[in-house]
């Protein structure tokens, strides 16, 4: 593995990294949008009943 | 049962929230068995050395580019031809998956082929054809955020993405049709596969794990798109949040 490690981890830690960017940046969408529902609401944020 | 019901983004709304969990977590169970069949049983490659283990995460990414965007392009259609709001919202889900995993691929690929033929890049057929593939994510995308009512938006979009499918089949038989650098497919759609069965057993796995992935995270964007899109619909202000 030692010539090639170099290859094979980046490949598998670039997958980690988008795969994980994705999921957060799903989740940052989904937590905006429930701000702006709280704020439409008149509530305060993080208090709504929406729950995605 | 009636199936046409759930083309509504009110019925779909709760059936993708019960839907996702069921996806999510088979796709992290298959992506922890993929990983471990790819470097603990499969042998060695005799001539690519451990450099080929890339393999199982570069072919399921290269797959699910092409396909996502055939669905992309399905949805899309069905959006514009019918005026189905869910089917193009569907569309809008799918591309970043999409544009995600052709990103993985190129970047994987540029990985696997410094070792194996000395360089990250070459514009051979495979690999710019992939490329392309990827600015059409990207440009359908920018194109429906850079319009305003979402509807238009939606017509503009499908126009692009049928366009580029003409792409996909270049992509698949690029190695066919001309000299490329690429090597050609391993595993065909008629015809004995021509890697070890620990190799293809990991690599079938780790496909699975990918398309778990996929309607798990698009289903969980389909949800929030819904959201955003339908805020002042009635099903929605009088509360059906489940």
């Amino acid at each position: 593995m030692d010539r090639y490690a170099f290859y094979v981890w980046g490949s598998y830690l670039a997958a980690l990294i988008l795969v994980g960017g994705e999921v957060a940046l799903l989740i940052k969408r989904k937590n905006d949008l429930k701000r702006q529902a709280s704020l439409h609401a008149g509530e305060k944020p993080g208090t709504s009943e929406f729950e995605l | 049962m009636n199936w046409y019901k759930y083309s509504s983004p009110a019925a779909f709304y709760p059936l993708a929230g019960k839907l996702v969990p069921w996806f999510a977590v088979p796709s992290i169970i298959l992506f922890i068995v993929g990983l471990y069949v790819g470097f603990f049983v499969a042998p060695t490659d005799f001539q690519q050395g451990e450099a080929y283990r890339i393999m199982f995460i570069h072919v399921p990414a290269a797959w699910m580019g092409m396909l996502l965007y055939l669905l992309m392009a399905f949805y899309a259609g069905i959006g514009w031809a019918f005026n189905a709001r869910l089917a193009s919202m569907m569309a809008s889900a799918l591309a970043i998956t999409g544009a995600m995993f052709t990103l993985l691929s190129l970047i994987t690929g540029a990985l696997w082929g410094k070792p194996t033929w000395g360089t990250y890049w070459a514009w051979d057929a495979r690999m710019t054809s992939t490329l392309i593939l990827l600015f059409l994510y990207i440009g359908f995308i920018s194109l429906q955020a850079a319009i305003d009512d979402p509807r238009r938006a939606d017509r503009a979009g499908a126009v692009l993405a049928i366009v580029g499918v003409i792409n996909v089949p270049i992509i698949y038989f690029s190695v066919q049709w001309w000299n490329t650098l690429h090597q050609g497919a391993t595993i065909r759609m008629m015809g004995k596969p021509t890697i070890a069965a620990p190799m293809l057993a990991a690599l079938l796995i780790m496909l699975a794990a990918c398309w778990l992935y996929s309607i798990a995270i698009v289903l969980y964007r389909l949800r929030i798109i819904i959201r955003e899109r339908e805020q002042s619909a009635s099903w929605l202000t009088q509360g059906a949040t489940s």
